[in-house]
C-alpha cells in the first residue's frame, strides 16, 4: 500500500481513457474516484450528523437512521465496494507482501455486506412489562383481572350485589418480617375490597400466595379479629404476572382504532407521517403563540388505508368503510379545549367575569353539566340550566331537601330537612357547621356542601344529572365523609387515602331533593332555552335571594362597585381539542415525539368528523396502564354515524414478541446510601425475566444494564424504569422498559472488522519485515553476481535498485 | 447551533484569508509572519489570562486562625460515595463561586461560615455568574433599577460574582424569569444562577451535609444529618429544622455529645473565636469517627482526597509539560545534546507527576479513572506520554528520536491546560459511574479510542511542525518508506539508518510512525465500541453523532494513506490530513460532546 510502484493506475500512465468509458466502468478501477467518494462519504455523514436541521429539512424530514439509509448514501457505498474490489483485483498483484491490502479490503467488503443483512432485517423498538396483576375470582362471576397499578379498580356484578375492588397500596419491597421466608423481599399489592356488607382490605405478596391476608378497617389482621386470615374464603384474589406480547418499533408511526371497549387495538400504519416539521393548512388549525406567526404552512393530505383485507386483525377494524386520512401533524404541541357553538347535543357553557373596580376582576369559564366545572370558588360561583319556567322558579323559591339515615344495626330510620344546616342561615364565614345528633343512635351528621345538576360522566347512567350531598357522619370513633346522591348506588365515601370507595353499610344515607333542588352558591348564573333567558340568582345584602336578568355580553351590579358580566353563553356547546403549539425556544430538549398530534379526519358519504389524537409511545389495552408523567393513554372516542362508538390513537407500529414475556422482579442495586433519587446513587437496575414456554414459564433470566437477556432470536435490553418519587408518595417500580432488537449479520460484520485489523497490523507491521528479508535475500545474490561479474559494477546497482524497487 | 456553524465558518474564511495571504508574500517573509502571529497569540492569552485573574485577598484574622484540617478529613456521604469534607465543600462551593475562593477562605471554610453566618454574605461578591450574556443582563437590570456602584459592576462582569442581595433584585429575578423561559438559548445559563443561589442557603448546605455514619454496618445504609441528632436534647431554636426522632441504634450520650459540640462550634464560629472553633472542629472529627469505626472510611484515604483537591486535581502539571516543551524543540530544531536531556528530564517529572495524580485519582475512586470528561482527557495525554517513552526507545539511535517526547509534550500540555483553566466545563469531582458504563468494554474501549486521539494529537505536532517547515521554504521530501517500515527495513531503503537525514524527512517520518499505529487504534476502538453497543444499546453502530465524527476522523487517515500513495509531494499532504484529522477528533470531543447531545453524552 505505501510502495507507489507495486501497482499501475491505467487512469494516470499511458493512454487516457475517454469519458464515456471512465463514467461505464473507469472509474472502478480508479484509486482517485475512490479517494474522491470517501471524500464524498466524509462531507454526506458529517452534513447529516453534526448539523441536523440538513436532514430535518422538510423535504428530506429524516432520522439519523435514515439518512444513512436513503439511497445517495447507499449508492457511494455501493460504488465504494465496487472501487475496492476491481482495483484490488486488477492493480494489487496478489503476493505475500500484498496479503495485508487484500485483507484490509476483504474485511471492509465484508462488513458492508454483514451490514446490508443486518441493517435489512433489523427490528428494533421497546415496551413495558409491568409486574402483576389481579385475578378475581368471585363464585358465580367469570374471573377478572386487574392491573396491579395504584388506584386501579373494578367491580364484578351489578346493582347492591357489585363487590368492587381496587389497588390502595403497593410496597415494591416489602421485607418478610416472621416465618419461613423471614428477611426475604416481595412486591406486594393491597387491594381495597367492598362487598354489599362489609369492607376490607386483602394483602397480597407475589410469590408468597401463603401470606395472603386480610386486614380490617381498623387496621387489625382478620386473623387476629376474626382467627381466619380471610375474611371471606369464597373470594380468591390472587397475583399473576402481566405478560407482554408485543413491543413497539423505533420511530415508526401507526393509527390505532378499535370498537370502544375491546381488548386489542387494530393498527394501521403511517408510514409517511411527517416527523420534525408542522404542517397544518391554516394558522386557525392549531392555537398559536404570537412567536409563531410567520411560520410556514404546510398543507397535509395522507391517507391512512385499513389494514389488507385477510392480514391479522384487519377484520377487526371498525372503520374499513370509512375514508381515514390525516391532514395536519405537530411536532410539540398541548392540547387546549375550545368551545364550538354547533354542538349536536344540549351543553350550556358560559363565561362569567367578576370585577370590581378597575384592577380585580376573575373570570369563570363555567359548564353546566359537567360536576367539576359547574360551580367554582368551591361552591360560590354556579351554573345551573333549567329546562322550564317552572324550573326557574322552584329555583327561585327553594324548596325543602331532606336526608333519611337508616342504621341495619339498629333498625332506626331518621329523616331530617336538609335547609336546616344548609345553605347555611347566618352563619359565621369560617366556623363550620355544628354536628347535629341522630337522637337515640350512636351518630352524629353534618352537611358541608350540596351541589345540584352533577352530570354523570360514565357507566349506565352516563349523562344523567344528579344531586349530591357532602354529608359528614360521625360514629363514635371515626368521622365518615360520604357524597349522598339522589340516584340510587353512586353514593361513595371518601376512603383513607382520599379517594372514592364504597360506601359504608354501617349506615345508609338517602337524599331526597325535594323540588327542584336548593340555591347553594352565592352567585347562580341560571339559564335556559331562548324564552326562559339568562339570570343572574345572588343573596343579596339582606341574604334575601335576588333575580336578575342578564344577556350575553351584558352586565348586572351586585353590589356597589362588584358587577357581573356575562362574557358568552353557549347552550350547544362542543368541546373542541384544538392543539396549542409550543414555540421552539419554549420546548424541552429530548422529549422526542412525547408532545406530537395529528389530525384526522374520519368520512363517508357526506358525514364526516375530524379530531385531534396525541402521541403515545405505546397503544397499551386500557387506562389501568397510564403511569403519571411514564406512560400516557390519551385515545379518544369518536360516535360515527350508526351510533356504534370506536376509539382510536396515535402511537407506534408494534410487533409481535417471539413468545409473551413476564416481569417476576425488578430491582436496583445501589452504591453506598442507597438510593437517594439522585441517579447517580444508582449502580444497575436488574430485571428477572420469565418467557413463555409450551410449558409455561421458563427460568428467571436476569436482564439489567449491558447484560442483556435473549430469547427466540431476539434480545431484550434493560431500557427504562420506573422511578420512585419519595416527594409525591409513589413507590414506582411497577414494570420495566425493554429495549428489544433482532442482531442478524452482527457476526459477519464483526469478523469483517477483525479481519480488517488483521490486515492492518500485516500492512504497517509484518510487511516491512517480510520486504527487509526479501532484501536480505536479494542482497545476497546480488551479492554473489557480483563477485562474477566485477566489471559490470554500475550496471549490478542499477539492476538491484529495480529488483529491490519492485518488492 | 447556528452560532456555532458561524464560528466555524468565520474560523475557516480567517484560516483560508491567512493561506491565501502568505502565499503572496515571499517564502522568507512567511515563516516570520506565522511565528509573529503564534507569539502574539500566546502573548494574548497570557495577558488577557493574567488581567483578568481576579485580585488576590488575604482571609481575615479569624479565617487565617481557624483549622480546618480536622474538618476537612472527616466523611460526607453525597450521591453513592463516601467523600472527604474538603472534596466535598469544594464539589458544593464551585457550583456557587465557580470554583473562585472567596476572600482568599479555603473553600470549606467558606461552606461553614456560608452555614453559620450566612446574613456575613448577603452582601459579599460570592455568587458566580458563568455566562457572560448573563452578566450583561443581570448588569443592565441593575444599573436601570438599582442604585449600585457601576465599580462594583464592572468588577463582576470581569469576574462573574455578585452578592445573593443583588441578584435577588426583583428587576433581576423578573429578567432571570423571562429568559429562562427560552429553553434553546438561555434557560440553561438561569439554571446556572438559580442552583448557585439555591447551594449558598444554609438550610441547603446543611440538609447536604450527612457526616454523621449509619449505626448499622450495611453500607446500603443512609448516612444523617447534624439535624437527625437532636433527640432529647433541650430544642434549639435557631435551627428551624431541628426535629426529633434521633438515629435509631446510636448511643445517646454520643448522641448528645455530638449535637453539643455541633452547637458549640456554631456559637464559638458566630462569635468568632477561633481557639474555641479549633478545639471543636477536632472534637467533632473524633467524636464522628467513634460512632461507628467500623464502616468510617480510613483517614488516610480522606487525607489523600482532600490533598488531591487542595493541589487543585494536579491539573498545573500543563505548567511542567509546557517547560519540557522548550529544550524539547531546541534539540529537535538545532540538535543540541544539552537541551535533549534537559527536556527529557523535565518531561519524565512531568510525567511522574502526571502518573502519580492518575493514580492517586484510581486509589481514592476505588475504579480506573476514564468514566467522565475530565478523567478521559487527563488519561489520553497519559497514554501519549507513555507511548512516547516506548517509541523513543526504539528509535533512540536514529534521528527521529526526541520528536516524539516532543509531540506528547505537547499535546500532554493542551490536554492539561483544558482541565486548568475550564474547571467548571470539566468537572473533576469524582463521582460514581452511571449502570450503563459499567462494563469491562468501558476500560477497553474508552481507552483504546483516547489512545488513538491521544496519538492524533501527536501527528499534527509533528504535522504542523512539518508544516511550518515547508512554509518556511523547506524541501518537499518525504520519509520514503514512511511509518514503522523506516524503522524497520534496513540500509539504503530505510531513510533514518544511513546517509543524510533532512528534517522534514524526520518529520514526516515521525508522523508516519504515529499516524499508522492511531489508523489501527482508533479502527480497532471503534469496533470494540460497537462490541459493546450490540450488547447495551441493541446495535452495534447507530449513526449517533459521536459515532460517526469517530468514523469520519478515520475516513480522513483512509484518504491520508490513499493520498500518500498516489500524489507527488507525499510529506506536504499528509502533513495537511494529519492536521484535518485532529481538528475532526478535536470537533468531536468538543462540539459534538457540548453542544450536539447523542448517546454518548456522558463523557
Amino acid at each position: 500500500m505505501s510502495n507507489q510502484s507495486n501497482v499501475s493506475d491505467p487512469t494516470d500512465s499511458r493512454r487516457r481513457p475517454s469519458l464515456l468509458s471512465f463514467i461505464l466502468y473507469g472509474w472502478s478501477n480508479s484509486v482517485w474516484f475512490g479517494i474522491f467518494l470517501l471524500s464524498l462519504i466524509f462531507i454526506y455523514s458529517s452534513a447529516g450528523s453534526a448539523y441536523p436541521p440538513i436532514r430535518q429539512h422538510p423535504s428530506l424530514d429524516m432520522t439519523e437512521m435514515e439518512w444513512f439509509h436513503w439511497w445517495p448514501f447507499l449508492l457511494m457505498i455501493a460504488m465504494m465496494c465496487i472501487n475496492i474490489t476491481v482495483v484490488t483485483f486488477k492493480q494489487i498483484p496478489f503476493r505475500k507482501v500484498n496479503l495485508g491490502v487484500w485483507t484490509i479490503h476483504t474485511g471492509i467488503l465484508m462488513l458492508s455486506l454483514g451490514s446490508v443483512y443486518y441493517f435489512g432485517t433489523k427490528l428494533e423498538g421497546d415496551a413495558p412489562v409491568f409486574r402483576r396483576r389481579a385475578v378475581i375470582e368471585l363464585p358465580g362471576h367469570e374471573p377478572v383481572s386487574m392491573l396491579i397499578r395504584l388506584n386501579n379498580h373494578v367491580s364484578v356484578g351489578t346493582g347492591s350485589d357489585a363487590y368492587h375492588f381496587s389497588v390502595s397500596q403497593i410496597f415494591p419491597n416489602w421485607n418478610i418480617a416472621s416465618g419461613d421466608d423471614k428477611g426475604k423481599t416481595a412486591y406486594m399489592a393491597w387491594i381495597d375490597v367492598v362487598t354489599p356488607t362489609q369492607k376490607y382490605t386483602r394483602q397480597l405478596l407475589a410469590g408468597f400466595p401463603q401470606y395472603t391476608e386480610d386486614i380490617l378497617p381498623d387496621r387489625t389482621r382478620a386473623k387476629k379479629t376474626l382467627g381466619n386470615p380471610l375474611v371471606d374464603d369464597t373470594l380468591s384474589l390472587t397475583l399473576d404476572y402481566e405478560p407482554q406480547d408485543k413491543f413497539f418499533l423505533m420511530d415508526t408511526s401507526a393509527l390505532h382504532v378499535r370498537v370502544a371497549g375491546a381488548d386489542e387495538w387494530v393498527e394501521r400504519p403511517m408510514d409517511d407521517l411527517p416527523r420534525y416539521h408542522d404542517h397544518i393548512a391554516a394558522r386557525t388549525d392549531a392555537i398559536l403563540s404570537p412567536l409563531d406567526r410567520d411560520m410556514p404552512l404546510r398543507p397535509l393530505d395522507m391517507p391512512v388505508p385499513a389494514l389488507e383485507k385477510g392480514k391479522p386483525g384487519a377484520a377487526d377494524d371498525p372503520l374499513t368503510e370509512y375514508d381515514v386520512r390525516v391532514n395536519a401533524y405537530l411536532r410539540y404541541a398541548i392540547p387546549a379545549a375550545q368551545w364550538a357553538t354547533d354542538g349536536d347535543r344540549l351543553n350550556p357553557v358560559a363565561k362569567l367575569t367578576l370585577k370590581a373596580g378597575p384592577s380585580a376582576r376573575l373570570d369563570y369559564d363555567l359548564v353546566a353539566f359537567d360536576a367539576r366545572r359547574s360551580t367554582a370558588e368551591q361552591g360560590q360561583i354556579a351554573f345551573r340550566w333549567v329546562a322550564s319556567q317552572e324550573a326557574l322558579d322552584q329555583l327561585s323559591n327553594p324548596s325543602d331537601g331532606k336526608l333519611v339515615f337508616h342504621i341495619p344495626e339498629t333498625g332506626q330510620s331518621f329523616t331530617v330537612p336538609i335547609d336546616d344546616v344548609w345553605p347555611p342561615k347566618n352563619e359565621t364565614p369560617g366556623v363550620e357547621p355544628e354536628f347535629r345528633p341522630l337522637e337515640g343512635s350512636r351518630y352524629a351528621y353534618r352537611v358541608k356542601s350540596v351541589i345540584h345538576d352533577l352530570v354523570i360522566q360514565s357507566g349506565e347512567r352516563s349523562g344523567a344529572t344528579m344531586s349530591v350531598a357532602t354529608v359528614e357522619l360521625k360514629t363514635p370513633d371515626r368521622i365518615i365523609t360520604r357524597f349522598v346522591a339522589n340516584l340510587p348506588d353512586a353514593s361513595r365515601d371518601i376512603g383513607d387515602d382520599q379517594r372514592m370507595v364504597q360506601p359504608d353499610p354501617i349506615v345508609n344515607i338517602e337524599f331526597n331533593t325535594g323540588g327542584g333542588g336548593g340555591l347553594t352558591a352565592r352567585v347562580t348564573l341560571v339559564a335556559g332555552p331562548d324564552d326562559i333567558g339568562a339570570y343572574i340568582l345572588f343573596h343579596g345584602p339582606d341574604g334575601s335571594l335576588q333575580k336578575l336578568p342578564i344577556v350575553p355580553g351584558g352586565s348586572v351590579s351586585l353590589s356597589p362597585g362588584v358587577e357581573a358580566h356575562l362574557i358568552y353563553l353557549i347552550t350547544h356547546a362542543e368541546e373542541v381539542i384544538k392543539p396549542k403549539r409550543v414555540p421552539e425556544s419554549e420546548r424541552q430538549r429530548g422529549t422526542r415525539r412525547h408532545y406530537a398530534m395529528i389530525r384526522a379526519t374520519i368520512s363517508k358519504g357526506d358525514w364526516e368528523k375530524t379530531l385531534w389524537l396525541q402521541f403515545n409511545d405505546y397503544a397499551l389495552p386500557n387506562e389501568q396502564y397510564r403511569i403519571s408523567r411514564r406512560i400516557n393513554y390519551s385515545p379518544v372516542s369518536l360516535r360515527l354515524p350508526d351510533g356504534k362508538m370506536v376509539e382510536m390513537m396515535f402511537s407506534r407500529k408494534s410487533h409481535p414478541l417471539p413468545t409473551p414475556i413476564a416481569l417476576e422482579s425488578f430491582d436496583i442495586d445501589t452504591h453506598l446510601g442507597g438510593y437517594t433519587g439522585d441517579t447517580n446513587t444508582i449502580r444497575d437496575f436488574v430485571s428477572k425475566l420469565r418467557f413463555k414456554t409450551d410449558t409455561g414459564w421458563s427460568d428467571t433470566m436476569q436482564m439489567s444494564s449491558n447484560r442483556p437477556a435473549t430469547e427466540g432470536g431476539f434480545w431484550y435490553f434493560q431500557s427504562t424504569w420506573d422511578p420512585p418519587s419519595p416527594a409525591a408518595g409513589y413507590g414506582g417500580m411497577n414494570y420495566t422498559g425493554i429495549g428489544v432488537g433482532n442482531r442478524n449479520g452482527v457476526y459477519i460484520q464483526l469478523t469483517g472488522t477483525c479481519i480488517a485489523v488483521a490486515g492492518m497490523l500485516y500492512a504497517f507491521y509484518y510487511k516491512p519485515v517480510l520486504r527487509r528479508r526479501m532484501q536480505d535475500q536479494l542482497r545476497a545474490k546480488l551479492d554473489k553476481n557480483k563477485a562474477d561479474k566485477e566489471s559490470s559494477e554500475e550496471h549490478a546497482d542499477a539492476e538491484m535498485t529495480e529488483q529491490m524497487a519492485s518488492i | 447551533m447556528e452560532q456555532y456553524v458561524a464560528y466555524i465558518l468565520a474560523g475557516s474564511f480567517g484560516l483560508l484569508s491567512l493561506c491565501l495571504g502568505l502565499a503572496m508574500v515571499p517564502p522568507r517573509a512567511r515563516k516570520h509572519i506565522l511565528d509573529a502571529i503564534v507569539v502574539a497569540l500566546i502573548g494574548y492569552v497570557v495577558v488577557n489570562k493574567s488581567m483578568n485573574a481576579p485580585p488576590k485577598v488575604e482571609p481575615s484574622t479569624f479565617a487565617a486562625a481557624v483549622d480546618m484540617t480536622p474538618l476537612d478529613n472527616i466523611a460526607v456521604q453525597d450521591k453513592g460515595r463516601l467523600k472527604s469534607f474538603a472534596s466535598h465543600a469544594r464539589s458544593l462551593m464551585r457550583i456557587v463561586t465557580g470554583g473562585h475562593l472567596i476572600a482568599g477562605q479555603s473553600q470549606s471554610f467558606t461552606f461553614l461560615d456560608l452555614m453559620f453566618r450566612p446574613e456575613a454574605y448577603r452582601n459579599a461578591d460570592c455568587v458566580y455568574v458563568k455566562q457572560k450574556l448573563m452578566r450583561s443582563e443581570i448588569r443592565e437590570q441593575l444599573a436601570e433599577n438599582a442604585t449600585v456602584d457601576p465599580a462594583i459592576l464592572d468588577t463582576f462582569e470581569q469576574t462573574g460574582l455578585i452578592s445573593p442581595v443583588l441578584l435577588e433584585h426583583p428587576a433581576v429575578q423578573a429578567r432571570l424569569d423571562i429568559l429562562e423561559r427560552d429553553l434553546i438559548k438561555t434557560s440553561k445559563h438561569v439554571g446556572q444562577i438559580r442552583s448557585a443561589m439555591a447551594v449558598q442557603r444554609a438550610g441547603t448546605l446543611f440538609n447536604n451535609l450527612p457526616i454523621v455514619p449509619a449505626t448499622d454496618n450495611d453500607p446500603k445504609s443512609r448516612w444523617h444529618i447534624v439535624d437527625e441528632l437532636a433527640t432529647g436534647m433541650p430544642a434549639d431554636t435557631s435551627h428551624a429544622g431541628m426535629s426529633t426522632g434521633g438515629i435509631p441504634g446510636l448511643d445517646p450520650q454520643k448522641a448528645a455529645d455530638l449535637l453539643q459540640g455541633w452547637i458549640q462550634l456554631r456559637d464559638a464560629w458566630r462569635n468568632e473565636d477561633a481557639t474555641a472553633v479549633n478545639a471543636q472542629l477536632a472534637h467533632i472529627a473524633t467524636a464522628l469517627r467513634a460512632v461507628n469505626p467500623e464502616i468510617y472510611p480510613d483517614i488516610e484515604l480522606l487525607k489523600l482526597e482532600s490533598w488531591y483537591y487542595r493541589m487543585k486535581s494536579m491539573t498545573w502539571i500543563w505548567l511542567v509539560y509546557a517547560i519540557a516543551v522548550i529544550p524539547l524543540l531546541m534539540s529537535v530544531i538545532y540538535h543540541w545534546r544539552g537541551a535533549r536531556w534537559t527536556g527529557i528530564l523535565i518531561f519524565t517529572i512531568a510525567f511522574a507527576l502526571h502518573t502519580f495524580s492518575l493514580g492517586l485519582r484510581w486509589y481514592i475512586s476505588g475504579r480506573v479513572p476514564n468514566a467522565n470528561m475530565f478523567e478521559a482527557i487527563t488519561a489520553a495525554a497519559w497514554f501519549g506520554s507513555f507511548f512516547a517513552y516506548i517509541i523513543e526507545f526504539l528509535v533512540r539511535k536514529t534521528p527521529l528520536k526526541t520528536i516524539f517526547f516532543l509531540g506528547a509534550a505537547v499535546a500532554s500540555m493542551i490536554a492539561a491546560m483544558c482541565t486548568h483553566f475550564l474547571p467548571v466545563t470539566l468537572n473533576s469531582d469524582i463521582e460514581n459511574i452511571m449502570p450503563i458504563l459499567h462494563d469491562v468494554w468501558l476500560y477497553i474501549h474508552t481507552n483504546m479510542i483516547i489512545f488513538s486521539y491521544a496519538l492524533i494529537m501527536m501527528a499534527a505536532v509533528t504535522s504542523i511542525l512539518y508544516l511550518r517547515f515547508r512554509i518556511g521554504g523547506g524541501s518537499a521530501e518525504s520519509a520514503v518508506l514512511g511509518g514503522a517500515g523506516s524503522l524497520i527495513v534496513r540500509r539504503e531503503k530505510s531513510f533514518i539508518r544511513g546517509g543524510v537525514v533532512s528534517f522534514a524527512q524526520v518529520l514526516d517520518g515521525a508522523t508516519m510512525v504515529i499516524m499508522e499505529l492511531s489508523f489501527i487504534t482508533l479502527w480497532a476502538g471503534l469496533v470494540m465500541g460497537a462490541i459493546w453497543a450490540d450488547h447495551s444499546w441493541g446495535r452495534p453502530w447507530g449513526w449517533d453523532p459521536k459515532e460517526v465524527f469517530a468514523l469520519n476522523t478515520f475516513i480522513i487517515f483512509l484518504l491520508l494513506v490513499h493520498v500518500r500513495f498516489k500524489v507527488r509531494d507525499k510529506g506536504l499532504w499528509t502533513a495537511i490530513l494529519a492536521t484535518v484529522g485532529c481538528i475532526v477528533m478535536l470537533f468531536n470531543w468538543i462540539v459534538i460532546n457540548f453542544v450536539i447531545t447523542g448517546l454518548h453524552s456522558y463523557a
